[in-house]
C-alpha cells in the first residue's frame, strides 16, 4: 500500500468482510450433501479438463444456438437483457450539452455491462481477459478473486433473467453506479443447478473509457423449480391443517 | 397603468437579484453552508488509513469557518481493516493552540479557521489529518434535507425547549433536519453537558453513515445524491474524483465496526472560564487511533 492513494488501492473482496449475503461456488448444488475432499478433487479435476478444452477451442461463442462443439457448453436462447441508465444526482435542470453527454454514456455502460457478463456466464474463457480490460487494475483482482459466474466446465448454460439499472452522475456524466442481476441455469455433468447473482458497480470515466473501480458481488444457487413448487404445496398443506386444527378448537 | 405595472415588475426583479444581498451573506450565497478541503498541500499515503477532522461551527449566518467550533471530531478510516473510529473532543478542551498559547480548542477556528484548529490537533494527538469538513447550521438542516430524514434510537426524552429547542421522545426517531439540529446541539439537559452532546454528535455520524449505507445497498447510484447534497452546500477543495472514490469508501464500511470515544477529561477551571483538562490517558487514545485508525 505505500505510495498508493488508500482510495485507488484495492477494496476488500466481499468474502474478506462478514458477507450479508452468501457467496456461494454453483458447482456444490444447495440439496445434496457430498464429501468435501471428494468434490474438491473432483472440482480440480474437472477445472483442469475444462481449461484444457477451452484453450484449444477457436473463437468464442457469446450469443450462439444450437449445437456446439462437445469440448464447449452449449449455450441455449438467453434471456433478453433489459438495462435501464438514468441520470442521477441531479441539482439543476441539465443544459442541452450536459443531456445529450448523459445521453451518449447509456450505450457504452450498456455494452460494458453486456460484455462483462457475457465473459462471465457465456463465455468464461474469456472472463480474465474481459475483467481486466473492463476494471481498473486495483478492482480487477478481488473481483476475480471472488469468482463470480460460471467457474467450472459446464455442459449448457441458459440465463434466465438478466437486468441492470444504471445510475449516471449528473451534469458530467462521468462516474456512474449501479446493479445488474442475473439468473442462470446451468447443466454440469447431469445436474441442474440455478444460480441468482447480483453485483454493484461503481465506474469512471477516464480517457474515454469506462471502467469499474469498485463493485460489491453475491451469488447462491437458487433452488430449481421442481424444489420450489414442492416446498409451495408443502407450505399450503400445512396451512390447510393448521386451518382444519383452528376449525375443530371452535 | 402600464407604467405601474411595468415598474412594479422592475422592483421585483430587483428585489430578487439582490435579495442574496439583503440577507447578509454577500455575494457567497454558500457562505454559511458546508466546507471542506485538503488539510495539507497534497495527500501522504499513510498505509491505508485516512483522517478526516468533521468540525461544527456556532455560526447561524455568515462565515462558519471564523466562528468557533463547537463540534470537533476526528474521523479515522482504515482502507484496509475497514474499520474506523471517531474521536471526540469537548469544545471547552484547554489545548495549546500554535502561536497563541493554552485556550479553549473551540477559540482555535475563531482565530485562524479550520487550519489553525487542524494544526493544533495534529500537535496534540501526533496523527496527521488529511481533509476538514465544517458545517454551520444551515449547512448541516440543507445536507439533512436533501439526503432524507435520519433514523436515530433515543434512549431517554429529550426536552430542552429553551436551549437547543429540542422536543424528542424516546424511542426510535427519524429526524427531519430541524430537530436532527436541535438533536446535535442539546447539552444543557444531559448531566455531562458538552462531553455528551460530543458523543451524542458523534452517534449522529455514524447513523447518517449508516443511512448512506442503506441507501447505496438498495441503489448504489443513491452515492451521486449525497455527493450533490454535499456539492450544493459546500465550496469543495476536493477533486470530483476524490470526493466519489471517498464516498464509495465510505460505503464499504460496516458501521458496526466503527468506535466512537470522546477523549478522557475531568472539569476545572482557568481564571473565570469553565474548561475541561485532557486526561493523559488520552495519549495512549492517540497512538492507537494513529497506528490504526480505528477505535474498535
Amino acid at each position: 500500500m505505500d505510495g498508493l492513494h488508500p482510495l485507488d488501492a484495492p477494496l476488500p473482496s466481499p468474502t474478506a468482510r462478514k458477507p450479508k449475503r452468501k457467496i456461494l461456488d454453483i458447482s456444490i448444488a444447495a440439496s445434496r450433501r457430498i464429501w468435501v475432499p471428494l468434490v474438491a478433487v473432483v472440482m480440480l479435476a474437472t477445472v483442469g479438463v475444462a481449461a484444457y478444452a477451452l484453450t484449444r477451442r477457436e473463437g468464442s461463442s457469446n450469443h450462439q444456438s444450437g449445437p456446439q462443439p462437445s469440448d464447449s457448453p452449449v449455450i441455449l436462447e438467453q434471456a433478453p437483457w433489459r438495462i435501464q441508465t438514468l441520470a442521477t444526482g441531479i441539482t439543476s435542470k441539465p443544459t442541452k450539452e450536459e443531456k445529450d453527454r448523459l445521453r451518449n454514456q447509456r450505450g457504452p455502460l450498456t455494452a460494458l455491462v453486456k460484455e462483462l457478463h457475457s465473459a462471465l456466464f457465456l463465455d468464461p474463457s474469456t472472463r480474465k481477459r474481459v475483467v481486466r480490460r473492463l476494471f481498473s487494475a486495483s478492482a480487477a483482482r478481488p473481483f476475480l478473486s471472488a469468482r463470480p459466474g460460471i467457474t467450472v466446465a459446464a455442459d449448457s448454460v441458459r440465463t434466465l433473467w438478466r437486468r441492470g439499472r444504471i445510475g449516471i452522475q449528473a451534469p458530467g456524466a462521468r462516474r456512474a453506479a449501479g446493479t445488474v442481476t442475473v439468473v442462470a441455469r446451468i447443466e454440469s455433468d447431469g445436474e441442474t443447478v440455478r444460480i441468482g447473482y447480483r453485483s454493484d458497480l461503481f465506474l469512471e470515466k477516464k480517457r474515454g473509457r469506462w471502467r469499474v473501480v469498485a463493485f460489491e458481488t453475491d451469488q447462491e444457487p437458487l433452488p430449481e423449480s421442481e424444489e420450489r413448487n414442492k416446498a409451495s404445496r408443502d407450505r399450503n398443506e400445512k396451512g390447510r391443517k393448521n386451518d382444519n386444527k383452528k376449525g375443530a378448537s371452535r | 397603468m402600464t407604467r405601474r405595472a411595468v415598474a412594479l415588475v422592475v422592483i421585483i426583479l430587483f428585489i430578487v437579484a439582490a435579495f442574496p444581498m439583503l440577507r447578509g451573506g454577500g455575494s457567497d450565497s454558500r457562505a454559511s453552508g458546508v466546507v471542506a478541503g485538503r488539510v495539507h498541500e497534497t495527500f501522504q499515503p499513510n498505509d491505508g488509513k485516512i483522517y478526516i477532522l468533521v468540525l461544527g461551527s456556532d455560526a447561524r449566518h455568515g462565515n462558519p469557518q471564523r466562528a468557533r467550533s463547537d463540534a470537533i471530531h476526528i474521523v479515522g478510516i482504515n482502507a484496509e481493516t475497514m474499520r474506523g473510529g471517531i474521536l471526540n473532543f469537548p469544545r471547552d478542551s484547554w489545548v495549546d493552540i500554535p502561536g497563541y498559547g493554552s485556550a479553549k480548542i473551540n477559540e482555535a477556528m475563531e482565530r485562524g479557521g479550520p487550519q489553525l484548529l487542524a494544526r493544533t490537533l495534529e500537535k496534540l494527538t501526533g496523527i496527521r489529518l488529511d481533509y476538514w469538513v465544517l458545517t454551520g447550521f444551515e449547512g448541516f438542516e440543507g445536507l439533512i434535507r436533501r439526503i432524507g430524514n435520519v433514523p436515530i434510537t433515543l434512549k431517554r426524552d429529550i426536552y430542552d425547549p429553551g436551549g437547543s429547542g429540542a422536543r424528542l421522545k424516546a424511542g426510535r426517531r427519524r429526524l427531519p433536519s430541524w430537530r436532527a439540529l436541535a438533536y446535535v446541539r442539546t447539552r444543557k439537559v444531559f448531566k455531562d453537558g458538552d462531553i455528551a452532546r460530543t458523543s451524542n454528535q458523534a452517534r449522529f455520524l455514524l447513523q447518517m453513515l449508516k443511512l448512506l449505507n442503506k441507501q447505496v445497498e438498495r441503489d448504489p447510484s443513491a452515492v451521486f445524491k449525497w455527493i450533490a447534497a454535499g456539492r450544493e452546500f459546500t465550496d469543495l477543495n476536493i477533486s470530483a474524483d476524490e470526493l466519489f472514490r471517498l464516498s464509495v469508501l465510505a460505503t464499504q464500511v460496516d458501521v458496526s465496526r466503527i468506535g466512537n470515544v470522546t477523549v478522557p477529561v475531568s472539569i476545572g477551571s482557568v481564571g473565570a472560564s469553565s474548561v475541561v483538562f485532557i486526561s493523559p490517558r488520552a495519549t495512549a487514545l492517540y497512538s492507537r487511533f494513529r497506528e490504526k485508525a480505528s477505535l474498535r
